[in-house]
C-alpha cells in the first residue's frame, strides 16, 4: 500500500502549493476586482505614471 | 464686419450632442457641461474616448452643486496615507460601467501632476485615487469633474478595508473548498470503481479515511458560514437554507467517517465538499452583486449628504447664477428669479426681488442675490419634506425564492422527522434513507441559480446605466401593472427649449446669429441656454452686461444698444413684476428684431417610451405644475385626460400613490424633491438622471442616462429575469420531491443521491447562465 502513500503524500503536496498561490493572489489583491483588469488589458497604452519624481 | 461669422462654429452634427451623445436638436451640445467636458477631453489629447465608446455617454453637469469636497475638513476623513508623499482617497463616480469611461478615468494623470494614479472598479464604480500630499480634495475631484464625472466621497477608508477583507476571506473560503472537492472526487473515484468492481474493507477504510482528512477543511472552516447561519435561524425560530445545509454537511461527514471507519463502502466525502465549494461560490456572486447595488446607492446617499452646503440661520450669503440655495430666506438685495421646478413642479420660473422668500433646493437662475438665510437642513421646506418621505411605507413584499426555501425547508426537516418517527415504532433508525433524503434535496438551485440569475442581470443593468438599489428589486418590478410619471423634469426637460424664432426680417438671420449666441454665452441663465445651443459661437461677447431678472445689453459696431431678455424690458417699456422668460426678445435701439419662444418641451423620447410602458399597464400623471402643460404633455403621451392631476403639492402626491398602490402595484417616475415621497409610498421608485439628490435618495431605481427607453428595457427584462427564477425554483422543488418521494421508496440510495445532486448543481446553474434577460433587446 506505498503507493497509497506516495500518490496521498503527493496529493497533499500539490494541495499545499495550489494553496499558497491562492493565499498570494487574494493577498495581493487580484481578485478584488475581476472586470476591469479584463478591459485594461484592451487598452493599447498603459496609464503613464510620473515614476521621475518623489 | 465678420467677426460673427468667424466665430460660428461648424454644426455638422446628427442632432445628438458631441460629449454624451444624447438628442440635442439645436447644436452639437444638449448642455453647457458637456460642452466643457469634451473640451477639457480634447485639451487633453484624449479624444480617442469617443471613438472607444459603445452608445451614448453620461451627460456632464450643468448646474454646479453644492459641492462637499468644497468643505476640506468634511472629507479629510476619507483620506489614508498612501507613500513618503502621497494620500489616497476612494471616490465614487456615477455610474461608469462602461469601458471607454474606464479607460478615460485612468488617463486623468496623465493630464494633472497633482494625481499620480487612478484605479477604476468599474464593478462598484468606484476610483482609487493616489494624489500628491497637499492636493486640495477639491481639485482632486475636480479633475475627474472636469470630464463630466460626477464624483462624491467613496466608502470610509475603516469600512472599505473591513469590507475587502470579508470578500477575500469568502473568496478564500470558496478557493479552498473547490481545491478539496476536486482533490476528494480523486480519491474518490477508488471508492466508486470499488463499488462496482469489488474492494477490500482495509482499502475502503484507507482511502476513506484518506478522504475524510482531504475534506476536513472544507467541514471544519469552509463551511463555517453556514453553521452561523444555521445557529441565527435557530435563535430565530425561522427555516433558513442554512439549516438545511448546516445539516447536509454535517451529517453527510460523519456518516461519511463512521462508514469509512468500519470499511463500508460509502462515504459521501465528494458531495459533501462540492455542495459546500457551489453553495460558498452563489454566496460570493450574491454578496459582489450586493456590492455593486449598494454602491449605487450609496452614490445616491452621499448626493444627499452633500447638500446643506454648511450654512446657518442668520447668515447672509452670496448666491451666483446657478447655484442653488443652501437654505430657505429671504431675499436682502438683488433682483433675479429661481427655479423651484424640483420642489413644486411648477416649471416657470418665480420672479425674486428684495423680500422675497427663497427655497432651499431651488436654484438661482439670474444671480447674484444676497440672501439671508432663515433656516437650514431639517427646518427647510425640503427638510420636511424629507422627513416626511422617511416617515412613508415600503410596502413588506415578501421575495418569492425565500418563500420556496422556507417550504423546501420545511418539507425536508418534516420527511426526516417522520423518518425518525417512523424508526423509533419499528425500533430500528433507518440512517442510510435519512442521509441520503438530505443529500438529495441540497437547495442548489435557490442557493445557486437564483443568485446568478440575479448577478448577470444587475451586471446588465449597470452596463446600460440602470441602477437597482436591492437585489430583489426585479421580482418587484415584474409585478408593476400601474405606472405614475411626474410631469416636470422627468416626461419633459429641466432645461428650456427653444420652440420658435421668429425674425421680423428673415434675412437678418445671418446676420445676427454670431451676435445672439456670444450674448447667450456671457450669462448663466438657464432660459438663455437653449439659444447657446442654437447659435454655437466660440466665447462670450466681451462688452455683454446683465441685468439680472431682465436680460443682457451690449452695444453693436454702429453705437446702438443691443438688448437680449425679457420682452418688456427689451423694448424698452420699463420691466413689469410679471415678465416672464417664456418668451425672449433681440432688439436693437428697443426695436424688435426677433423674438424666441420657449417651452421646456416634452423628451423626444417620451410618447414611444411611455407608449411601450403603458402597453398592458395602466398610466397616470401627477404634476405640481398647472393644468395647461400637464394636459398638453398628457395628449402628447397618449394619457386620458382624466388621469392627468396638476397642482399637485408634495403631501397629496404622496397620498395619492398610497391610496393607488392599496390596489395596485405602483411605479412612480419622478425626479424632483417633491416626487420624494411618492417615490418611496410606490412599490417601485424610478429616479430619472438629474433628478434633485433627496428624490434619487427614496428610489428603488435610478436611471444614470437621460433615457426614459431605459423604463421600457428595465420592464421587459424583469419580467424575463422573473420568468427564470420561477423555472429554477420550480426546478429546485420538483427534484426535491422527486428525490426524496424516490428515497423514501427505496429506489435511491444515499451513494446514488450524492453523485446527484453535483449534476442538478450544474444543470441548473448551465440553465441560468445561458439566459440573459437584456439580450434580446437592442
Amino acid at each position: 500500500m506505498s503507493v497509497f502513500a506516495i500518490l496521498i503524500a503527493g496529493g497533499v503536496f500539490l494541495f499545499l502549493i495550489f494553496l499558497a498561490l491562492l493565499v498570494w493572489s487574494i493577498r495581493s489583491g487580484q481578485l478584488d476586482d475581476l472586470e476591469t483588469p479584463a478591459e485594461r488589458a484592451l487598452w493599447d497604452d498603459p496609464p503613464g505614471k510620473p515614476d521621475d519624481k518623489s | 464686419m465678420g467677426r460673427e461669422a468667424e466665430l460660428t462654429e461648424s454644426t455638422a452634427t446628427d442632432g445628438t450632442c458631441l460629449h454624451c451623445g444624447l438628442p440635442s436638436p439645436h447644436g452639437p451640445y444638449c448642455c453647457p457641461g458637456c460642452e466643457a467636458a469634451r473640451a477639457a477631453i480634447l485639451g487633453m489629447g484624449l479624444e480617442e474616448y469617443y471613438t472607444r465608446r459603445v452608445g451614448a455617454g453620461v451627460a456632464a453637469f450643468a448646474i454646479p452643486e453644492r459641492d462637499p469636497f468644497a468643505t476640506e475638513a468634511a472629507v479629510r476623513r476619507f483620506v489614508r496615507t498612501a507613500g513618503p508623499d502621497a494620500d489616497a482617497i476612494e471616490f465614487l463616480l456615477e455610474g461608469v460601467t462602461c469601458s471607454a469611461c474606464a479607460w478615460l478615468v485612468e488617463r486623468v494623470p496623465l493630464a494633472d501632476p497633482r494625481i499620480l494614479r487612478a484605479d477604476l472598479d468599474m464593478g462598484r464604480s468606484t476610483v482609487d485615487v493616489m494624489f500628491r500630499r497637499g492636493t486640495r480634495l477639491e481639485d482632486v475631484a475636480g479633475a475627474f469633474r472636469r470630464m463630466g464625472f460626477r464624483v462624491r466621497p467613496g466608502d470610509d477608508p475603516e469600512i472599505a478595508r473591513s469590507r475587502r477583507a470579508e470578500v477575500r476571506l469568502w473568496v478564500l473560503r470558496t478557493g479552498v473548498a473547490l481545491a478539496c472537492a476536486a482533490a476528494s472526487m480523486h480519491v474518490a473515484i477508488g471508492l466508486y470503481a470499488g463499488l462496482l468492481e469489488g474492494i477490500s474493507r482495509g482499502i475502503v477504510r484507507e482511502l476513506g479515511l484518506a478522504l475524510a482528512v482531504v475534506t476536513a477543511p472544507v467541514v471544519l472552516w469552509c463551511a463555517i458560514p453556514f453553521y452561523r447561519g444555521a445557529l441565527q435561524s435557530i435563535r430565530a425560530r425561522r427555516a433558513t437554507l442554512d439549516l438545511l445545509v448546516a445539516a447536509s454537511i454535517l451529517v453527510g461527514y460523519f456518516t461519511g467517517v463512521w462508514n469509512a471507519w468500519r470499511g463500508v463502502n460509502e462515504t459521501y466525502f465528494d458531495a459533501v465538499s462540492m455542495l459546500t465549494a457551489f453553495l460558498l461560490a452563489g454566496r460570493l456572486v450574491t454578496r459582489l452583486a450586493e456590492d455593486r447595488v449598494r454602491s449605487g446607492g450609496e452614490f445616491l446617499a452621499r448626493e444627499l449628504a452633500g447638500e446643506g452646503g454648511g450654512a446657518r440661520p442668520g447668515d447672509v450669503v452670496d448666491f451666483a447664477a446657478g447655484e442653488v440655495f443652501s437654505g430657505d430666506g429671504f431675499v436682502r438685495d438683488g433682483r433675479g428669479s429661481m427655479n423651484a421646478a424640483w420642489l413644486t413642479g411648477e416649471e416657470e420660473p418665480v420672479p425674486l426681488a428684495a423680500g422675497d422668500k427663497v427655497w432651499a433646493g431651488a436654484v438661482n437662475l439670474d444671480g447674484p442675490l444676497v440672501v439671508e438665510i432663515e433656516s437650514t437642513g431639517r427646518d427647510t421646506r425640503m427638510g420636511r419634506i424629507l422627513s416626511m418621505v422617511s416617515s412613508a411605507s415600503k410596502g413588506g413584499l415578501q421575495k418569492l425564492s425565500e418563500r420556496i426555501e422556507q417550504a423546501i425547508v420545511l418539507g425536508v426537516f418534516a420527511v426526516v422527522a417522520v423518518l425518525l418517527a417512523w424508526g423509533a415504532v419499528l425500533g430500528h433508525v433507518d440512517g442510510r434513507r435519512i442521509v441520503a433524503v438530505l443529500l438529495v434535496a441540497c437547495p442548489c438551485a435557490v442557493g445557486l441559480a437564483v443568485p446568478a440569475v440575479l448577478g448577470i442581470a444587475h451586471r446588465q443593468a449597470a452596463k446600460r446605466r440602470i441602477l437597482l438599489k436591492g437585489v430583489d428589486a426585479f421580482e418587484r418590478i415584474a409585478q408593476i401593472d400601474t405606472v405614475v410619471f411626474d410631469k416636470t423634469g422627468t416626461l419633459t426637460r429641466a432645461i428650456p427649449r427653444l420652440l420658435e424664432e421668429i425674425w421680423t426680417e428673415p434675412r437678418d438671420r445671418d446676420l445676427w446669429c454670431g451676435r445672439v449666441g456670444a450674448l447667450a454665452l456671457a450669462s448663466a441663465h438657464l432660459a438663455l441656454r437653449p439659444l447657446r445651443g442654437a447659435f454655437p459661437v466660440f466665447g462670450p461677447d466681451p462688452d455683454a452686461r446683465e441685468t439680472p431678472g431682465c436680460g443682457l445689453e451690449t452695444t453693436d459696431s454702429g453705437g446702438k444698444t443691443v438688448r437680449l431678455g425679457r420682452r418688456d424690458w427689451a423694448l424698452g417699456t420699463e420691466a413689469s413684476e410679471e415678465g416672464t422668460w417664456s418668451e425672449i426678445v433681440l432688439s436693437r435701439d428697443a426695436v424688435e428684431v426677433a423674438s424666441f419662444r420657449l417651452g421646456s418641451g416634452l423628451r423626444e423620447e417620451a410618447p414611444a417610451a411611455v407608449a411601450a410602458i403603458l402597453r398592458g399597464r395602466e398610466g397616470w400623471i401627477l404634476s405640481g405644475d398647472r393644468a395647461g402643460p400637464v394636459a398638453s404633455v398628457a395628449k402628447a403621451c397618449g394619457i386620458p385626460p382624466e388621469r392627468a392631476l396638476s397642482r399637485r403639492d408634495p403631501e397629496e402626491k404622496l397620498r395619492f400613490v398610497e391610496a393607488l398602490s392599496r390596489a395596485r402595484k405602483v411605479l412612480f417616475v419622478g425626479d424632483g424633491i417633491n416626487d420624494a415621497g411618492a417615490l418611496r409610498a410606490a412599490q417601485v421608485g424610478v429616479g430619472v438622471q438629474g433628478g434633485a439628490a433627496a428624490a434619487l435618495a427614496s428610489c428603488d431605481v435610478y436611471l444614470a442616462r437621460d433615457d426614459l427607453g431605459l423604463l421600457v428595457d428595465l420592464l421587459e427584462a424583469s419580467k424575463a429575469v422573473r420568468g427564470q427564477i420561477v423555472l429554477a425554483l420550480t426546478w429546485a422543488v420538483v427534484w426535491n420531491v422527486l428525490g426524496v418521494a424516490l428515497v423514501i421508496l427505496g429506489y435511491l440510495g444515499p451513494v446514488v443521491c450524492a453523485v446527484l445532486m453535483p449534476m442538478s448543481s450544474i444543470a441548473v446553474v448551465a440553465f441560468a447562465l445561458t439566459r440573459h434577460p437584456f439580450r434580446s433587446l437592442p
